[in-house]
């Protein structure tokens, strides 16, 4: 966002940075969703519209979902990337630190992790937006599973109700 | 231009963005309800005693994707 507001200048440089640092850890620690997405999303909010603002967005989130993190690094620690399949923070943070035994929270390793996964999303969303202005931009690189819409035909209208694009079998038996 | 009416026009223009800014902040958090909330159902700006709502979508200019990478790193950095 500082970044942006050096090299567009307004509306960006109104928007005080010390506005976004309640996002960090799922939103005050709640383990809700990663921090790292709550600031592209606004910006592609802020300047797309229409069915490429939804595609983008929708684009960015699976991207978090399927990229191992962290591709960013550098260098100060040799650090296992790991593919998290969710934007929860809860379980993108305790998927990544189970799995690599870089755990706990508090270890300098995951907060690395979490600093290089933001730089990761940061540069997807700047090289979207980029091909959105070129008019190049073209969705479907990276999609939602398709397990969830195949559980939702179901389970969108009846009982036990869902709704969402995440892999529901991450948390729920597969009963197909 | 006189100081103080540049530092009267530079308020303006903040006042401007935000009402914008809130607009498109809602939209992201909740498609309607929120946005109702902060916006009010019926309400302009003018009605609102505030300025003309800033421009949507806003100007975007090409970044380097591998600044904006160093840049979100280093400000997680400083921030956690």
């Amino acid at each position: 966002m500082g970044y942006l507001a050096e090299e567009v200048g307004y509306p960006f440089n109104q928007l005080p940075l010390e506005a976004f640092t309640s996002f960090q850890a799922g939103i005050e620690g709640w383990g809700s969703i990663c921090g790292a997405l709550i600031a592209p999303i606004q910006l592609i909010g802020m300047i797309a519209e229409g069915e490429e603002k939804s595609a983008m967005v929708n684009e960015l989130i699976a991207f978090y979902t399927q990229h191992p993190f962290p591709e960013y690094q550098t260098g100060e620690f040799d650090l296992p990337r790991v593919a998290v399949g969710s934007t929860l923070c809860h379980v993108s943070v305790t998927r990544w630190m189970n799995e690599t035994g870089m755990g706990p929270r508090s270890r300098p390793e995951r907060k690395e992790r979490c600093a290089g996964l933001t730089a990761d999303v940061c540069k997807f969303t700047a090289q979207m937006l980029n091909k959105y202005l070129e008019g190049t931009f073209k969705p479907g690189e990276y999609t939602a599973p398709a397990v969830a819409g195949e559980c939702l035909v179901c389970h969108g209208e009846m009982e036990p109700f869902a709704h969402g694009k995440e892999n529901c079998l991450d948390c729920h038996e597969d009963h197909r | 231009m006189s100081d103080s009416k540049a530092t009267k026009e530079k308020e303006i223009s903040r006042r401007k963005f935000l009402v914008g800014a809130g607009a498109a902040i809602a939209g992201v958090a909740l498609a309607g309800g929120i946005h109702n909330f902060l916006r009010g159902t019926n309400a302009s700006p003018a009605a609102a005693g505030n300025v003309e709502a800033a421009k949507w979508p806003v100007e975007y200019k090409k970044l380097d994707p591998d600044v904006a990478a160093e840049r979100a790193y280093l400000g997680y950095k400083e921030a956690g």
